[in-house]
């Protein structure tokens, strides 16, 4: 038994992204009308929408180290430009650690890293009543999954995960330490496809709370919940390879009950995405990718000023290339 | 196998650990709040002597307490038989043992002890804004204050212990007096040394000379800032400036006499009064509360929190503590830094 680290070779991935964003800073309708009469909440756009570029880079190595028995490290980095959002830029990436000991059957670490993505611009309140800067956040996320097979077309994925979701200078109050738990159920749909139920539950800590007397001292920590519905469609189509759609809702409770706090005091929201795309194979290894995005937010709060603040809808659009690489010195 | 499984492990929690991320520090400041004084009316403004603390409590008079017990010595309402209207102001000459407090009528000022406010003696009018007293020897005081008619303007006294026939012993205004007649109202003093900072509302700041306590201020110069200067301290090397909605200013005093150089900040900020000690400049910020700053390079002051203490009117240095004059009474803050 031995470690054939020669024994497979690398599989490369290179992908380009084209896209639009009707609302990348995602401005309520009541923002939006306040932008209008004062532009500097924008940043640097001029625009409430964006074209976007991205692209990407994967590579994935399996070791066979037995019968059955693998181990795939996969790596893979993404640097995304929106074009009109001139804060926008930002790049990320991760790996997963795989060992997998028959089909379904595998436990996988996955570290997962956003690099200061951009919001918008907020009210530094911690030192001025008027000044704005721009809110950047980076998450960092460690994740461990257990899949399990359950029968012949249906199989269970467990796993917990830790987030952190760190904000640059000036908005370290908005820290989250975020501990999440998570299940997913697949079927494989004969001659269709797949469908899967997945739901996570967490618990975000506003690590950085405390109760100083600040003007951004809040507790912003909340309860959450995700519901993600995908439908996968890849058998017996014509002209194209995949077509699929999704919804992902997450249900949000801010914990503050402060009624001094009306931002977040007995705040929730849910924030619906629904997703559809369509997949085809040019090639065994070049295929295209359209894919689409209506995203919206509903917030409730006992103040109306606050469910209006909050709430926005988002349409985004993709267009990707993949060409997938094999690179083998033997 | 085994091999195997123990270096992935490793490898997970190698990743695990060390790829965990450490939160920014912002370095600001905090404060906290060890202690209200409740005063009842709105704490205007306080001076301390030792641990006791002479408090201007608005409508609720001039009230004398010990900071560290936090006992309420002695609370006065009225002088004479007429109440007092709103205290804003209070000085305690620890040399002559004289308070001195300024209402919404005068100022007015008397012997701290137990006929206190019985028969006051009045300064000046009802539009005074300001007023410093300053004392050498026993016996003898020399008050400035300015006034917000700018037909009044800025105007200063002294007064004597003198024995007055048929009266007895009474503190006397003495006839060097004298007046300067500006063309905007004057909102508020400070001396240091050989100075005197004025406050000129519209006009900015002024600047006189004053070589001893009690000579006449001689005009040095006079510094426009953007707004309303409404407040002015003096410190160890220029001129802070409290410019209402307009912020604040640092102005060198180099600037008074060469070229102006002047450095504003907090500019996005009402603020009302300046305190400094040290690095620290604690400024007023009415209704924000108040607002610190790292003023260990005062021509490049460092924002280090805003604090929503309440509606705040100035702020006093007491040890190391800062004191807050704020509607909820006077506040006893700790800074952590």
């Amino acid at each position: 038994m031995s470690l054939l680290l020669g024994g497979t070779p690398i599989e490369f991935g290179v992908s380009l992204t084209g896209g639009y964003d009707n609302n990348a800073m995602r401005f309520s309708i009541d923002e939006i009308n306040e932008a209008a009469q004062d532009i500097e909440m924008m940043g640097g756009a001029k625009t409430f929408d964006s074209f976007i570029t991205k692209w990407g880079i994967s590579a994935l190595k399996e070791m066979i180290i037995g019968q059955k028995k693998v181990i795939k490290l996969k790596g893979f980095l993404a640097s995304s430009d929106y074009i009109n959002t001139p804060e926008k830029k930002y790049w990320s990436g991760g790996t997963d650690l795989t060992y997998k000991w028959g089909p379904y059957r595998n436990i996988k670490y996955s570290l997962r890293h956003l690099d200061r993505f951009y919001l918008r611009h907020y009210v530094n309140r911690d030192i001025t009543v008027s000044d704005l800067a721009s809110c950047v956040f980076t998450d960092r996320s460690h994740a461990l999954t257990i899949t399990q097979r359950l029968s012949k077309v249906s199989w269970l994925n467990l796993g917990a995960g830790y987030l952190q979701r760190y904000y640059s200078r000036p908005f370290t109050e908005f820290d989250l330490d975020i501990v999440y738990l998570k299940a997913k159920i697949n079927y494989k749909l004969k001659n269709i496809g797949s469908v899967a139920v997945q739901i996570n539950q967490g618990v975000a800590n506003n690590i950085s709370y405390s109760s100083q007397i600040r003007p951004s001292s809040f507790d912003r920590s909340y309860d959450t919940m995700e519901l993600f519905f995908p439908l996968k469609i890849n058998k017996n189509l014509p002209i194209i390879s995949e077509i699929g759609v999704s919804l992902r809702a997450e249900f949000r409770e801010y914990d503050a009950e402060d009624p001094s706090d009306p931002l977040h005091s007995g705040r929730s929201h849910v924030d619906s995405k629904y997703d559809m795309w369509v997949k085809k194979k040019l090639t065994d290894e070049i295929s295209l990718t359209m894919s689409s995005r209506f995203r919206t937010r509903v917030t409730e709060s006992e103040y109306e000023w606050v469910d209006d603040l909050k709430s926005f809808k988002q349409f985004q659009f993709w267009f990707n290339i993949e060409w997938d690489m094999i690179y083998d010195k033997y | 196998m085994i091999n195997i499984r123990i270096k992935i492990i490793q490898a997970l929690m190698i990743l695990t650990i060390f790829g965990c991320m450490r939160p920014d520090d912002e370095n600001l400041w905090s404060t906290v709040v060890e202690n209200t004084i409740g005063t009842n009316g709105f704490a205007r403004d306080v001076y301390v002597q030792g641990d006791t603390a002479f408090i201007a409590a608005g409508q609720s008079g001039l009230q004398i307490w010990n900071l560290e017990s936090k006992t309420l010595l002695e609370q006065y309402e009225s002088f004479g038989s007429a109440d007092l209207e709103d205290v804003g102001r209070v000085h305690y000459d620890s040399l002559n043992s004289l308070v001195f407090i300024m209402d919404q009528s005068k100022i007015m000022f008397d012997e701290y002890d137990s006929t206190l406010f019985d028969a006051p003696t009045p300064i000046g009018d009802s539009h005074n804004e300001d007023f410093i007293v300053l004392s050498e020897t026993g016996g003898t005081f020399y008050i400035y204050y300015v006034d917000r008619d700018a037909g009044d303007g800025f105007l200063w006294g002294q007064y004597n212990f003198e024995e007055i026939p048929f009266i007895g012993e009474i503190w006397q205004r003495q006839d060097n007096d004298g007046q300067i007649r500006p063309s905007s109202p004057m909102k508020g003093l400070s001396h240091s040394g050989d100075f005197i900072a004025v406050a000129g509302d519209q006009m900015g700041v002024y600047l006189y000379a004053v070589d001893l306590i009690g000579d006449s201020p001689e005009f040095i110069s006079r510094i426009d800032t953007e707004g309303n200067a409404e407040d002015v301290l003096i410190s160890n090397n220029g001129v802070f400036v409290s410019c209402d909605d307009a912020g604040a200013y640092f102005i060198p005093m180099d600037s008074f006499s060469g070229d102006v150089a002047l450095h504003r900040f907090a500019d996005n900020m009402t603020v009302d009064h300046i305190a400094v000690k040290n690095d620290i400049a604690s400024l007023s910020l009415g209704s924000k509360g108040i607002a610190l700053y790292d003023i260990s390079d005062p021509t490049q002051p460092e924002a280090k929190g805003i604090f929503p203490v309440g509606y705040t009117y100035r702020t006093v240095f007491w040890k190391d503590r800062l004191l807050a004059c704020t509607r909820e009474g006077l506040q006893v803050l700790k800074i952590e830094k």
